[in-house]
């Protein structure tokens, strides 16, 4: 099915700012003080996006994270172990094993990424799926939240649905007393989450399922404001409700896998949507 | 006696100086303003002030009189009994079915107000509101019954199409018994441009 996209474009350089920086760091090190000192500015920049991986698994329990944090220590581990890094292999053999695991890890990488698209925060096509059959309204917005409907459901389906979400990076769930509130995320808010999850669902949209079965929703004017045109604000949030309750009821039904699906269908780019 | 009248009497009973007067006027025939202020060692305009408005509201007599000065005020006092009635009918609602629940509302765009939703999150607790321009600009906050939360949690969004008060009442699970102070936050937040009617062709 094709969808025009109704979203504002994404800055496409947030995906490789951390890379720029790098190597600019390396150029610095390398050129002023010597190889060994750039190297050792790799290895340092490799082990801290590392952490920042596993940090991200921590959080999401989404295992491509793991593999990239992964990839991400051996990469660091090959710079410390290069002939003028700080900490050479005597054993060639060694590397060469060391080398070829990192080599498999980044296809394995390559292929959660590109063809399964298994790290993308998905709340991008979230919101183009939501505008997809609404109109256009201008002014509408209010930082009202809007009730959007009642449905069955036990706390322990609605738990594994958070987990399902959150796994999935569709969205990321909040346990309150009373409710799960669910924060869509969307590729280059991770840096923000990764580092304050807390103050992160400040000021965003959120879709919240208490436990007496209300569904609410409260759509951010930042993410209202990422549409080309003005589209009818109400329509907006009662089609994320509903969007919602769709995919919980596949996630009851066990096709969770069609959530991932139609989110996918969107075809949106990997790395910088 | 009306609601003016009773704030009147209300206000001027509960100095501490009246039940003073009040004795002076019943120990004399008569009694002018000076001679009760300087009795009771208030001053004249106090005490004129108090025989003025127990005059207006028919509790005193006054008589004007020519001395060989000018004119003067002396008071007597009328009644030997003061009783407040006070009439509440006519604030009440016209009918709990009023005709005004067919009214059909949402909120206004670019209405400006903040609605802060209750801790469970199904009921908006207050709705604050701007008013006012630039530096004079004042931060007016109503807080809200639970009916009349529940009533704006669901009211229709700016892009929405109208609603009748009494749908709306409806969806929220709102009791018509409640209906009157729904009707009371509509006609506020109507009048302070967060609400809007549709127009009638």
């Amino acid at each position: 099915m094709y969808y025009p996209n109704k979203l504002k474009s994404n800055n496409k350089f947030h995906p490789i700012i951390p890379a720029l920086m790098m190597v600019t760091l390396f150029a610095f090190a390398a050129i002023f003080i010597d190889i060994s000192a750039g190297l050792f500015v790799m290895f340092i920049c490799f082990a801290l996006f590392a952490v920042f991986s596993f940090t991200l698994f921590l959080r999401t329990h989404n295992s491509s994270f793991l593999v990239g944090g992964l990839m991400q220590l051996l990469f660091a581990f090959y710079f410390a172990t290069l002939p003028e890094g700080f900490i050479p292999f005597p054993e060639k053999k060694m590397a060469w094993f060391l080398y070829f695991c990192g080599i498999v890890i980044g296809i394995w990488m390559i292929i959660l990424v590109v063809v399964r698209r298994k790290n993308k925060f998905k709340g991008r096509e979230l919101f183009e799926l939501v505008a997809n059959a609404t109109e256009l309204a201008s002014d509408g917005f209010t930082d009202r939240p809007r009730p959007a409907g009642k449905t069955t459901y036990t706390k322990d389906e609605l738990l594994g649905f958070a987990e399902y979400i959150r796994r999935n990076l569709i969205a990321l769930p909040y346990m309150e007393e009373d409710r799960v509130v669910l924060v869509p995320i969307r590729m280059g808010d991770e840096y923000h989450f990764n580092f304050s999850p807390e103050s992160f669902r400040h000021g965003r949209t959120w879709i919240a399922f208490d436990f007496q079965g209300n569904i609410t929703v409260s759509m951010s004017k930042r993410d209202y404001l990422a549409y080309k045109e003005e589209l009818s604000f109400d329509q907006l949030c009662s089609n994320l409700g509903k969007l919602f309750i769709d995919f919980f009821e596949l996630f009851k039904q066990g096709d969770g896998i069609r959530i991932i699906d139609r989110l996918n269908s969107l075809k949106q780019n990997p790395i910088t949507e | 006696m009306d609601f003016k009248q009773a704030a009147i009497l209300g206000s001027y009973i509960s100095k501490d100086y009246a039940e003073d007067l009040f004795r002076l006027l019943a120990t004399y025939t008569s009694i002018s303003a000076s001679e009760a202020a300087s009795r009771l060692d208030l001053h004249i305009k106090t005490v004129q002030d108090f025989l003025e408005a127990m005059s207006d509201l028919g509790f005193l007599v006054k008589e004007e009189v020519y001395e060989k000065k000018r004119p003067y005020f002396r008071y007597m006092l009328k009644k030997k009994k003061i009783s407040m009635d006070l009439d509440l009918v006519p604030l009440f609602p016209k009918s709990a079915t009023d005709h005004r629940t067919d009214l059909r509302i949402r909120e206004r765009k670019n209405a400006g107000a903040r609605f802060t939703t209750s801790r469970n999150n199904q009921y908006i607790s207050n709705v604050v509101i701007w008013i006012g321009q630039g530096r004079e600009r004042t931060e007016r906050r109503i807080n809200l019954t639970i009916p009349q939360g529940q009533f704006l949690f669901h009211l229709p969004f700016p892009s929405a199409d109208f609603q009748s008060i009494h749908k709306i009442m409806e969806k929220a699970d709102v009791d018509s018994s409640n209906l009157s102070e729904i009707l009371d936050i509509v006609d506020a937040l109507i009048e302070f441009n967060v609400i809007e009617q549709e127009k009638q062709i």
